[in-house]
């Protein structure tokens, strides 16, 4: 153990240098309240879990779920299916504190927990491979006994490992080995995965080009324990074994560099050893041959179970330990559970190690592990999220700055350490070139031992041929010598009986020449013995010839375990390093998530309710700009209106006050004219003609004079209006100028209200937008670090248990079971009153159902899971699942009511609400809320003309929801 | 300390990287729901890849169909004929796909090494060699996966013919694993007679409405991608018919042939239209180790006739840009004919034919020699090829999908398209 610990300590101190606790406080590992519980015994696994949780918990965790959800995820978890509603009902009733712990104990002792423990432990470790050499049905069976025995998970894999198929052993443990076909890559591959959680397939061809860890030396190390294995059936109609052949070792080039390795066998984390070498020749104990199966003295398959059966490997620890978290959690504390490298770290790797080491301290026993896990406050966890993520993200922005300078810390010590494992690998890349021509020479002698063994096992084989033949034709012979005696003392004693005589000449030829055919073979086998005996000197010779070569390649391959394991262990400073990289990395992600969510909902929250201000100032704004534009206008229209006025007035003074000085001054004209014409009258007074001129003249001075005057008087009104107009026409300007002027005040605030609206408006669905993705994210994270429970498909199985027992199947299957029973072996009437045997006979019927509907699962389990001999922990959904449930005969048949089945009790009830429960709590285990009760009661109106069908229809409703499918 | 080769190198990494974070359609679309940058999704339901690949079961002669060596020791009694692209000429044998060498073209440089039907149909079929102990997915399944559409409720893989599901998929899921189309739907896909219309309705939305109010507590991708099953079933039980070959018009019957490979043929293109990304078309029997040249005048007969009329009707109603067409086998034959007149297995020197989406049409990608018993311009291998399919019809061929948070490379990653063929 000691030899694998240091880098996981030191992964462990670096993330609990580097870990975070809600309080923001940054804990370190030797803060721990340990000190004085040196001597008093450890709380209880589950409270240590729980306190781990606690010490290295980030970001918000949700609330312990409620009764039923608990109730639900811990039967789907330890029986397989969901708990049927008299369970439910009885838990809900149950007022007892400690209720879940009881829960938790009773279901650890029923039947289902072994009968479940063996389909998850068949499905884990054959991923649907069987059936063709060994019956799934035979496996689990055989699994479900060695959980009911309480066998150690150490001790099943063990069995698994070393099992060969024979028919002395344990044909269904071979079901490992057997169903995979023996082939050597697919076991190497598969061995990593199942046992110590590393897939190594790519590096079968180069060092794994995604992750850095894995190496083609790791591939190979764990291919030497099974490449000498084969799958051995030379007769069909047998079941087939496994042999094993002796020699076989492992070099390995890459198909990207040219570099040539050779490897002994190592387990992932583990060192190589020295194993023990048998002489050429002598390395079997049964010499394979065409229909023997070959055991060799030293067997690597023996020893891989062996070494996995001393205990002590981690790397074999952590797998199982986070496997079975992942049974319980609906994930692995390392997820995918068989992808444990540096880059992808448990989220709580100090958690990981308790449980690892907890669970190997105790003696690799499932079922106490299952029960801590279940009794820990991490378990029982909602699903649901706290609302308010503000308090977390207020410590996460505080930590946050510490942490990205140990990341910046951690790289450069990662560098380091790189540098140093290059190191490492060059000298190892030395040793190994170094090495080769020795191993060729060493070849080479061998060869020739390889060829003298060769030789020695066919005179050996001739020699035993011969010996046999001898031996075959002993009793003929000893027969027929008895027959001569007796028949010659007898024709001594009757000597003239001719017949007699004939009868011993017969034999006696008979004799002869069986006696000489005896002497043949007998020579035959005596001279076989020469050349066995010179075969077999001749290989004694071979073997000592490779001693000195041997002694040679010795040191050299001793060297190279050296220069591997120091290799190996400067990697592992590596890993160590990446993985608190990882970590930190991983953790800083969710923080900063944590925190611009955060910092996305505080600004939510200012621009939420300044939105609708914005929007309200914006409309106010908008209409005060079209009250501006109207009165705008309106003043536009006045000012040309007066200007207009203005105009008009000034052309009719203008042209008015023309005419007025054109009268005035012919007026003028002619009062000159007629004052010269009365003057000149005066003067000529008779002259009529100038006299009446002269009048003439007067007169039209006269009218002349009153048109001036009038006109004048006209100028005097025109110019008065005209100076009105202007008054308008200058009040007109001034209004249209203010007009415009609001308006353009107007138009500017209109412009800024909307641009702050539309800028919020896109903030605020901006934000949104952030908060959502953020979120998502932070409900995926918190799932990963367990802080709220995870939401994962039921495995097929627990589907399938889950439909049988929710449609009241199983119950049907039961009483069935129970009435065949009954009939074919009636209970006397003592008997139907003693509860115990009463109680078998329910048990009984109880198995009888299980074991019918087994099959009825598989067929569900086929199109639910993924494909054979592939991991089985990606969900996916298929639009042949959902015809199946929708219009397959089997979901129609099992709810078409019959008796107490689910329907058929429903049904009967009258009152919507009572109907509600009875399905909300035997398909969802839980009680419906008083929305969902009224939705029901509306169903059940609309349907009023066909109450069964509306039961049937919300019964398959619900079976076919998420909340159904899913784990919660 | 990571190994120093192509699909290590830093652009390669920036290709991946850039791959998951956007294009990751492939990666996220299955088996999680919908694709994570609505853009890019976008441009891949427009675009509306599909892909059809013709196998010829048995290894199609590459001397009496796409690279004849007529007049040579090798190239047997039929001529070769130039087709609608200058300088491009194939066998005598394939008159009606002469006509649509334009829209086509070849790879004549394919050397795989490999002379075993299981095994060249393998790497023909899944892009890489066999390896024991590992699984890998059809193309189909990689396309089905990778080019899958929500707004899709069918099958994204089909064989035909065919009966059952097929176990091709590998860690891609059942969900992109075959199907077998025998003209009939799909099971389960007609209303049980006791549940009317309005009734199945009714409880649909009941259903529904559970699951919004369960959504408004959690909700994830893989709850989305269960809603949305039966949103997919209900549609699904909308077009039954698209399975029913017998919908097509007399007259097509009679252009693609009424012998079982013209029907299949026609069969493809209903499939195709109706958005299925990935069909697969088998024709039997070139397996001709005896009288090679009467069996590849019968057989190519057929294969030219509904071959011709498929690429023709893709190219006439718009869809050969957005179709890979591709003919393959598991490998050629050889050059040296055999005493029973017949040609045996030959993964050497051969060809493949493809056209349609961004195959450049009208192209030759390497040269045998004079009697074609040897590669020798630019040697491909199926590892090459099955880069190039994913290339054309828009893949980031050096991605990988994310299955269960475990990456799996979408093709072999010591190889690459060939990039010359490609628009």
């Amino acid at each position: 153990m000691n030899r694998f610990a240091r880098p996981i300590v030191a992964c462990a101190v670096l993330i609990a240098g580097s870990a975070v606790s809600l309080t923001g406080k940054v804990a370190h590992a030797d803060d721990a309240p340990a000190t004085a519980a040196l001597n008093a015994p450890p709380p209880p696994l589950h409270q240590r879990i729980d306190q781990l949780v606690e010490k290295h918990a980030v970001g918000p965790r949700a609330e312990t779920a409620d009764d039923l959800t608990f109730l639900r995820r811990v039967y789907l978890d330890l029986t397989g299916r969901v708990p049927s509603v008299a369970d439910a009902r009885a838990f809900l009733a149950d007022k007892s504190p400690n209720k879940r712990q009881a829960a938790v104990d009773r279901l650890l002792a029923s039947p289902d927990l072994t009968r479940n423990l063996a389909r998850v432990f068949d499905v884990m470790l054959m991923e649907r491979r069987g059936g063709k050499h060994v019956k799934t049905e035979d496996l689990r069976a055989w699994l479900q006994k060695s959980f009911e025995a309480d066998r150690s998970y150490l001790d099943i894999v063990t069995t698994l490992l070393a099992a060969d198929g024979s028919p002395d052993d344990n044909r269904a443990a071979a079901a490992f080995y057997l169903e995979r076909d023996v082939e050597p890559n697919l076991l190497t591959r598969e061995v990593g995965r199942m046992f110590y959680g590393v897939d190594l397939q790519c590096a079968q061809c180069h060092d794994h080009p995604l992750i850095d860890d894995y190496l083609q030396g790791d591939y190979y190390g764990l291919h030497a324990f099974v490449n000498r294995m084969s799958l051995f059936q030379p007769d069909k109609k047998k079941p087939a074994e496994i042999a094993e052949s002796a020699t076989g070792s492992t070099n390995f080039k890459s198909v990207f560099t040219d570099r040539d390795a050779v490897t002994g066998p190592r387990l992932p984390g583990g060192a190589e050893f020295t194993e023990p070498a048998f002489a050429t020749g002598d390395e079997y104990a049964t010499r394979p041959d065409k229909n023997v199966r070959g055991i060799p003295k030293y067997s690597r398959r023996q020893k891989l179970a062996e070494l996995v059966g001393t205990g002590g490997n981690e790397y074999f620890d952590r797998n199982i330990a986070n496997r079975l978290w992942a049974v319980m959690l609906g994930r692995g504390l390392v997820h995918p559970v068989d992808q444990h490298h540096s880059d992808n770290p448990a989220t709580n790797p100090e958690l990981l190690e308790l449980l690892a080491s907890e669970f190997a301290a105790n003696g690799y026993r499932v079922r106490p592990l299952l029960r801590e896990i279940a009794l820990s406050q991490v378990y029982q966890r909602s699903y649901r999220l706290p609302a308010d993520l503000a308090p977390s993200a207020e410590v996460a922005k505080n930590v946050l700055p510490d942490l990205k300078v140990k990341l910046v810390a951690e790289e450069q010590a990662t560098d380091v350490a790189i540098e140093k494992t290059d190191a490492a690998l060059e000298k190892l890349d030395e040793l190994l070139a170094a090495a080769k021509p020795v191993r060729d020479a060493f070849n080479k002698v061998n060869a020739a031992a390889v060829e003298a063994a060769k030789k020695r096992d066919a005179a050996v084989k001739a020699l035993t041929d011969k010996q046999n033949a001898a031996k075959a034709k002993q009793p003929t012979f000893t027969t027929v010598q008895t027959a001569l005696q007796q028949a010659s003392a007898a024709a001594k004693l009757i000597a003239d009986d001719k017949e007699l005589a004939a009868a011993v000449a017969t034999l006696q030829k008979k004799y002869d020449a069986l006696a000489a055919e005896k002497k043949k073979l007998d020579d035959a086998v005596t001279a076989a013995k020469k050349p066995t005996d010179d075969a077999q000197a001749a290989l004694v010779k071979a073997q000592e010839a490779t001693k000195p070569e041997r002694a040679k390649l010795d040191p050299a391959e001793e060297g190279i375990r050296q220069a591997r394991a120091a290799f190996v262990a400067a990697k592992e400073a590596v890993h160590a390093h990446r993985r608190a990289k990882a970590l930190m990395r991983r953790r800083i992600e969710f923080l900063e998530t944590l925190v611009a969510l955060a910092e996305a909902e505080q600004r939510l929250k200012s621009v939420r309710p300044a939105l609708p201000v914005a929007v309200a100032e914006a409309t106010r704004a908008e209409a005060a700009l079209s009250a501006a534009k109207k009165t705008m206008t309106e003043a536009d229209a006045t000012f040309a209106q007066a200007t207009k006025t203005l105009q008009t007035v000034t052309a009719q003074l203008t042209q008015t006050q023309a005419s007025a000085t054109q009268m005035i001054n012919a007026a003028q004209l002619v009062k000159v004219s007629r004052e010269n014409a009365q003057a000149a009258a005066v003067k000529l007074a008779s002259d009529e003609q100038l006299a009446a001129a002269a009048k003439t003249l007067a007169a039209r001075e006269a009218t002349f004079a009153a048109s001036a005057k009038q006109l004048t008087e006209s100028v005097a009104v025109l110019t008065k209006q005209r100076d009105a107009a202007q008054t308008t026409a200058n009040a007109a300007t001034t209004r249209k100028q203010s007009a415009t002027q609001t308006f353009q005040t107007a138009e500017a605030a209109a412009k800024a209200a909307i641009v702050k609206r539309d800028s919020l408006q896109s903030e605020q669905s901006k934000l949104e937008v952030a908060a959502d993705e953020n979120s998502e994210k932070i409900i995926q994270q918190a799932s990963s670090h367990f802080n709220i429970a995870v939401l994962e498909a039921l495995t097929p199985e627990q589907l399938g248990w889950s439909l049988l027992e929710a449609t009241g199947q199983l119950n049907r299957q039961v009483a069935s079971e129970l009435a065949k029973l009954n009939k074919a072996k009636p209970l006397s009437e003592a008997d139907q009153k003693d509860a115990a045997k009463v109680a078998q006979r329910n048990n009984e019927a109880y198995a009888a159902a299980v074991k019918t509907l087994e099959k009825t699962v598989a067929s569900v389990a086929n199109l639910y899971s993924a494909q054979k001999g592939q991991p089985q922990d990606a969900f996916f959904a298929t639009v042949d699942q959902a015809l199946y449930l929708a219009n397959g005969s089997t979901l129609t048949g099992w709810l078409n009511p019959s008796g107490d089945n689910l329907t058929g009790r429903t049904q009967k009830l009258e009152d919507a609400g009572a109907l509600a429960d009875e399905l909300y709590l035997s398909i969802l285990t839980r009680q419906p809320t008083a929305e969902e009760t009224a939705s029901v009661q509306n169903y059940l109106q609309q349907r009023a003309d066909d109450r069964p069908a509306a039961v049937r229809e919300l019964a398959w409703a619900l079976l076919t929801s998420v909340e159904f499918r899913f784990h919660h | 300390m990571k190994a120093r080769y192509a699909c290590g190198s830093s652009e390669h990494l920036m290709a991946r990287r850039q791959f998951l974070g956007t294009l990751a359609g492939g990666a996220v679309v299955g088996g999680l729901g919908a694709l994570t940058n609505p853009a890019v999704a976008g441009q891949i339901q427009s675009n509306q890849m599909r892909v059809v690949v013709l196998y010829l079961a048995g290894g199609v002669s590459q001397l009496e169909s796409w690279d004849p060596k007529p007049k040579t020791d090798t190239g047997g009694p039929f001529r070769a004929i130039p087709t609608a692209t200058p300088g491009i000429h194939i066998s005598e044998l394939l008159p009606k796909t002469a006509t649509h060498m334009d829209k086509l073209s070849l790879v004549r440089s394919i050397n795989t090494k490999n002379n075993d039907h299981g095994k060249g149909s393998y790497q023909m079929q899944y892009g890489r060699n066999q390896m024991p102990g590992t699984e890998f997915p059809h193309l189909g399944a990689v396309c089905a996966k990778a080019l899958e559409r929500d707004d899709n409720p069918l099958p994204g893989y089909i064989r035909v013919p065919g009966g059952s599901r097929g176990s091709d998929a590998a860690y891609l899921g059942p969900k992109y694993a075959s199907v077998g189309m025998n003209g009939k739907p799909p099971a389960n896909s007609e209303r049980s007679k006791s549940l009317t219309e309005a009734a199945d309705q009714l409880r649909n939305d009941f259903r529904r409405q559970a699951n919004e109010r369960f959504s408004l507590q959690r909700r994830t991708a893989s709850t989305d991608v269960y809603t949305q099953s039966y949103e997919q079933a209900l549609q699904l039980m909308e077009r039954r018919d698209v399975f029913d070959v017998t919908k097509e018009s007399e007259a097509d019957k009679d252009r693609y042939g009424r012998f079982d490979l013209g029907q299949h043929c026609l069969m493809a293109r209903r499939l195709l239209e109706n958005g299925i990304p990935f069909v697969q078309v088998q024709h039997s029997n070139y397996d001709t180790h005896n009288e090679n040249f009467n069996f590849h005048f019968e057989q190519l007969g057929e294969f030219d006739q509904a071959f011709s009329t498929l690429v023709g009707d893709l190219h006439d109603r718009g869809m050969l840009e957005t179709t890979l067409v591709v003919v393959m086998s598991e490998f050629g034959r050889t050059p040296k004919i055999n005493a029973r007149y017949g040609r045996d297995h030959w993964g050497s020197a051969w060809s493949v034919c493809v056209g349609g989406a961004k195959i450049q049409p009208g192209a030759v990608i390497g040269k045998t020699n004079e009697n074609g018993t040897k590669v020798i311009d630019r040697e491909v291998q199926h590892g090459d090829l099955f880069h190039t399919y994913l290339s054309a019809v828009g893949l980031d061929s050096g991605g990988a999908f994310d299955i269960g948070g475990r990456e799996q490379p979408m093709a072999d990653p010591s190889h690459a398209p060939i990039t010359e063929l490609l628009t």
